[in-house]
């Protein structure tokens, strides 16, 4: 096993010690940014129930009705226009919901293999966000903010918290599509660009549009993380003579703490080509385990369950936020085709990775969240369709410390509109981070003269969806 | 003049800062005048103990605060140190060999001034305005659209600061441009238009649907590029409320909104629910009636085509006519009814006309006049308006208007803005006034900032409350007010402060100082080479770095063959397969918003969605991967390595070190290094690993 660079061993590697680290987040000048390793592990402001996010967006909207949000009032309402003169009809789900589990969590027949997991499920019917069009609501759900260049939530949480193993980054995001403002979903802005995700493959943006299609998982690598020409012993002599090298220098400059984080870095990094693919390779997962998140060529699920296989890997191995995306639930035409496909291809693997988070003992302090960036309105629009639905919507946690197997909150009689305990977008920004044991007030950065926030000025810690 | 304690204080201050994190509000809002909206003036010069030491203005200031502290200068850097340090701060490159070997300390006003004059300047000094300007080919944010026009800006701004433009008339070319006297001179005239694309460059919202929303949100963008970039001043905050710690009520915002939404932004960009940023700005020799003539001639043609149309359309209803009655209109002969017969002859002059408007069409066609060049700019709008504020910033909430204005606090006039101009030409004066407080500082500062590795105020883009305070005031002072009376000049700036005793000290670090931070300019700071100096010194090493401006952009390249509403990142693949497949300086590299090239972004580029004038210096794992694997960077390598003169195996070892790191190695160096020729092969592919390893070092990477 080559070196594996520990908490201790980094802050004994820097001259300053222990008195600098503690200093992040407290400075606002880059200058002094460079003597920290944002990926350190850091204090928390208070202790943490979850230790890691995984994120499974659900890119373009899942239909709430048909789905978490049982609305027998549409059975009444079946088929009657949602407003006079309209040519949107209500429309009860055609699929059945249940009572699952011992909490009795009621859950449509889209989702079968999610439905299992009811009593470890903190569904949240009563999400509402600001925008209607998926470009910026997209964006909102990843940054906050849907006008301007911000950090993304998961580089958000590794500027706040480090992450745990060294030898990788803090925050991948496995599927990311082109749209929604694209790479600004994972990106760090002015947060340290360590912060930002390093994206694995990539959706296609349009759907299944031959124009840009997703880029299959199987076998993926990363770029950089390979040498076309050195062999790792050949690589690994010279990075002797490079460290030797710095080190001589390092002599004669007395104190020079980048030339100690290049060291350091150097090392990790050359750590890193071996971990990374490591961590990828699926392969040495057993068949069953494969067969349960149904990979395998050819099948539906293929894609997702590579990514949300790879995604207990990385929590696994220390990774602080990963975020599986796939898309494109955005059926405004033909609802009835097109959901029933993307939770074919997603529903298995989710349940898959939950399962296999809880038999870990992971989920305990693994956030998991599942959504999309707004949800579906009760109606039917001429084409079989749904369209779009900001001002109510449902989402769920599980595992982290969110309270397992409850409702909260409500939408209205046809779960149109989010009425009770409303949880806006910034109010789970503000719990999740919350649940990761920092104050979304206090978890600031200083860029331009003032002091930046996931959650802006707003956001309420719904201390309901805590356990 | 700053009410604010004994300077003796602010530094311990300063330094308790440094160390204790409890003390880092340094700027904590109060009620006290914020000090950069005080005047600025030149400054007695301090006295100092050591007279022999200072070789100008800026090292008496310096000096007599090391030695109000009790603190040493370091000693003087080597030649050689001094020679390579020179090189990167002002071209972003290394020296050459023979310029190594040959150089000695006296003539180190004669390389300043050759660096100074080089056309490689530009490409340097220019991409640090590039930051601040937050400068991108692409309009970012929801729908990321290609601004294919967005390079003559940045070919503008290398060329503005080869010329040294004085910094007034580069802030009023860049606000105003297009409403100043023309200049004289063809190129310089299209220089005064490509300039505002500064305002047009920006961030730019182009999925949104409200029309109100989208002109405040393009406003906000330009009102924060102009604050930060000129002022440092974040007013953009006063969008929603008065500013929490600066002198910016939400009315001064909205005075500065009205003027640039009275201004329209000519950006040759198209999507289908944002028109109005369509347009392009004219360029070159009666670059308007060009323009013109090419708009009648694609009338021209529409109309022509509209009759051509009819006339087919005619020809195929008559032709499917004689079909239906079951004739055959290819064949001329046969028996059918007279009526049938007229049809044929009518048939027969209908398909002459649509012949001959197929030529006519064609020849039209043909005869198209070549476009002027066109660039991003803008003008007034015809109507100019003043912005309502909009209560806490929601548009659907608009209060009374305000007259179209700049910011109250500051005590200079802003001229009369007549009812039919934007105003933006009396902002541009007002910005670039020598009584302006802010300006002369900030530029000063930012100057600073890159010859020293770290501004007398550590926060450039915010001069404000919330910003830090200025570590030698002074200094600031005396300087910005001695750069407004000798004429705006950067070139002038520069060189005076790379003449200075300061600049010239070692970066050596002794085991103990009581200003670890170096806060107070007592050693020189060493300085990470940023992305683009990285890239091109690698190129030169590997003997490929193309030296001449690019003229265009693979952006724009990409986007020939695409209507302009097609032209979204993304789509299509439309610049996702963009690569760093060019070798000419990195400057020139193509940048789209929230896709920036690896090398670029890996190593700390700025985000172009941001004004940013003091870049993180962030040191990762990914920067160390990509130098290890980058096929490029191997690539480079072995190009370096064919170049490695000499007969022993010594002698290229030294040769590759002096060509990297401007010295030769110590004896410990070049035995590690020969021992690694011994056990990687005396071969091509050793001495390309070798190589590879020196682009690797700590040393190549930094600048002493």
């Amino acid at each position: 096993m080559n070196t594996h660079f520990n908490r201790r061993q980094l802050l004994s590697a820097s001259s300053a010690g222990f008195g600098i680290l503690a200093l992040k987040g407290l400075f606002a000048s880059n200058a002094q940014a460079a003597l920290v390793n944002p990926l350190v592990p850091t204090k928390t402001h208070f202790p943490a129930r979850a230790k890691r996010v995984i994120f499974l967006f659900m890119q373009g909207g899942p239909s709430q009705v048909d789905t978490f949000d049982f609305k027998p009032a549409l059975t009444k309402q079946h088929n009657v226009p949602n407003a006079k003169g309209s040519p949107n009809v209500f429309y009860q789900s055609p699929w059945e919901f249940k009572p699952r589990g011992k909490s009795g969590l009621l859950v449509s027949d889209l989702l079968p293999n999610i439905a299992r997991h009811a009593d470890d499920l903190c569904v949240i019917n009563s999400m509402h966000t600001d925008h209607s069009a998926h470009p910026q609501a997209i964006l909102q759900m990843n940054t906050g903010s849907f006008a301007f260049t911000r950090p993304s939530v998961g580089s958000w949480c590794v500027y706040g918290l480090g992450t745990e193993n060294q030898n990788l980054p803090g925050f991948v995001t496995i599927n990311p599509s082109f749209s929604g403002g694209g790479p600004l979903k994972y990106g760090s802005a002015f947060l340290p660009s360590v912060c930002a995700g390093t994206p694995i493959g990539q959706d296609s943006g349009n759907g299944s549009s031959p124009d840009s299609p997703a880029t299959s998982l199987k076998d993926i690598q990363l770029p950089f993380m390979k040498n076309a020409r050195m062999d790792a012993a050949a690589q690994r002599r010279q990075l002797d003579l490079v460290q030797s090298l710095n080190r001589h220098k390092l002599a004669q400059d007395g104190s020079n703490e980048a030339l100690e984080g290049l060291i350091t870095s150097a090392e990790l990094a050359f750590n890193m080509q071996r971990e990374m693919p490591d961590v990828m390779n699926l392969k040495t997962e057993s068949a069953a385990t494969q067969e349960m998140y149904g990979i395998g060529d050819g099948k539906a699920t293929d894609q997702i369950g590579r990514a949300c296989l790879m995604a207990r890997r990385f929590a696994e191995a220390g990774v602080r936020f990963i975020q599986v995306n796939h898309e494109f639930w955005d059926d405004h035409s033909d609802i009835f085709k097109g959901h029933p496909q993307h939770a074919l291809e997603t529903d298995q693997p989710v349940a898959a990775l939950l399962t296999d988070l809880k038999q870990r003992g992971l989920l305990e302090d693994t956030l998991v969240l599942w959504g999309g960036e707004f949800g579906r309105p009760p109606f039917l629009n001429k084409n079989k369709g749904r369209d779009h639905d900001n001002l109510g919507f449902t989402m769920w946690m599980a595992g982290g410390g969110a309270k397992p197997g409850i409702r909260y909150g409500s939408t209205d009689e046809t779960g149109f509109k989010a009425e009770q305990n409303k949880v806006h977008l910034h109010d789970l920004h503000a719990t999740m981070l919350h649940l990761l044991g920092l104050d979304h007030e206090k978890l600031t950065y200083r860029y331009a003269g003032r002091d930046f926030r996931l959650t802006d000025v707003f956001g309420d810690v719904k201390r309901g969806l805590i356990a | 003049m700053r009410p604010r304690g004994r300077i003796g204080e602010v530094i311990s201050r300063r330094i308790a800062w440094f160390c204790l994190p409890v003390l880092a509000t340094a700027a904590v809002p109060s009620a006290e005048p914020l000090w950069s909206l005080q005047p600025f003036a030149l400054q007695p010069l301090p006295m100092v103990k050591q007279q022999n030491w200072p070789r100008s203005r800026v090292d008496h200031f310096i000096l007599a605060r090391l030695e109000k502290e009790s603190l040493t200068p370091n000693g003087d850097a080597d030649a050689a140190t001094l020679l390579r340090r020179v090189y990167f701060d002002l071209i972003g490159l290394p020296p050459l060999l023979e310029e190594i070997e040959s150089f000695d300390m006296s003539k180190f006003a004669a390389v300043v001034d050759k660096l100074l004059a080089s056309p490689e300047f530009g490409a340097r000094w220019g991409r640090h305005w590039l930051d601040v300007a937050r400068y991108a080919e692409t309009s970012g944010n929801t729908r990321n659209m290609a601004y294919v026009l967005a390079w003559r800006y940045r070919n503008y701004v290398v060329r503005a600061f080869n010329r040294d433009t004085p910094f007034d008339e580069f802030i009023r070319e860049q606000i105003a441009g297009d409403l100043l006297p023309p200049a004289d001179e063809l190129v310089r005239r299209d220089d005064q238009l490509l300039a505002t694309g500064f305002l047009n460059i920006g961030v730019k919202s182009l999925g949104e649907q409200d029309k109100d929303l989208y002109d405040m949100n393009v406003a906000d963008d330009q009102i924060d590029a102009t604050c930060h970039a000129f002022l440092a001043l974040s007013a953009n905050c006063a969008r929603c409320h008065d500013h929490k710690f600066d002198p910016i009520p939400t009315t001064d915002y909205h005075a500065l909104a009205g003027i640039f939404r009275s201004t329209q932004n000519l950006s040759g960009v198209e999507t289908n629910n944002v028109l109005k940023e369509a347009e392009a700005m004219p360029l070159g020799k009666n670059g308007m009636q060009r323009m013109a003539v090419v708009k009648q001639h694609e009338k021209d043609v529409a109309d022509m085509q509209k009759d051509y149309l009819e006339v087919a359309k005619k020809c195929s209803t008559v032709r499917e006519e004689l079909i239906k009655a079951g004739i055959d209109p290819t064949k001329k002969s046969g028996a059918m009814p007279k009526e049938m017969v007229e049809k044929m002859t009518t048939l027969g002059v209908l398909e002459q006309d649509v012949t001959t408007w197929q030529k006519k069409l064609a020849e039209k066609q043909k005869s198209a006049p070549t476009p002027p060049p066109l660039g991003m700019s803008v003008r007034d709008g015809e109507t100019p308006i003043d912005c309502p504020v909009y209560d806490k910033g929601e548009i659907k909430k608009p209060l009374a208007p305000v007259k179209r204005g700049a910011l109250s606090a500051i005590p200079v006039k802003l001229a009369a803005i007549g009812p039919k101009e934007s105003g933006r030409r009396q902002l541009a004066d007002w910005i670039a006034s020598p009584q302006n407080p802010l300006t002369a500082r900030v530029i000063v500062n930012r100057v600073w900032l890159h010859v020293f590795g770290r501004g007398l105020v550590e926060s450039p883009d915010d001069f404000g409350k919330m910003g830090m305070n200025p570590s030698h005031p002074e200094l600031l002072d005396d300087f910005a007010a001695r750069f407004v009376k000798d004429g705006w000049s950067i070139k002038s700036l520069i060189r005076e402060l790379v003449m200075s005793r300061a600049y010239q000290m070692s970066s050596a670090t002794p085991a103990q100082s009581s200003d670890p931070a170096n806060i107070l300019l007592w050693r020189a700071n060493r300085k990470r080479l940023e992305a683009e100096p990285l890239r091109d010194a690698v190129l030169y090493l590997g003997g490929t770095l193309d030296y001449t401006p690019r003229e265009g952009s693979p952006v724009a390249d990409k986007a020939q063959a695409i209507k302009p509403a097609g032209r979204e990142v993304g789509r299509k693949h439309f610049l996702n397969d963009l690569k760093d497949d060019t070798t000419h300086r990195s400057i020139y590299l193509p940048i789209v918003r929230g896709a920036q090239l690896p090398m670029m972004q890996c190593f700390n580029a700025a985000d172009p969605g941001l004004v940013i004038g003091n870049r993180s210096a962030s040191i990762t794992p990914m920067q160390s991967l990509l130098l290890m694997n980058s096929d490029q960077i191997m690539a480079q390598a072995q190009n370096f390595s064919k170049r490695l003169t000499g007969t022993t195996l010594d002698a290229r070892i030294m040769h590759a070190w002096q060509m990297a790191c401007c010295r030769l190695p110590t004896t410990q160096e070049l035995e590690a290094l020969r021992g690694f020729i011994s056990a990687a092969g005396d071969t091509d592919e050793g001495w390309t690993q070798l190589c590879h390893a020196v682009l690797q070092s700590g040393e190549f990477q930094t600048v002493y």
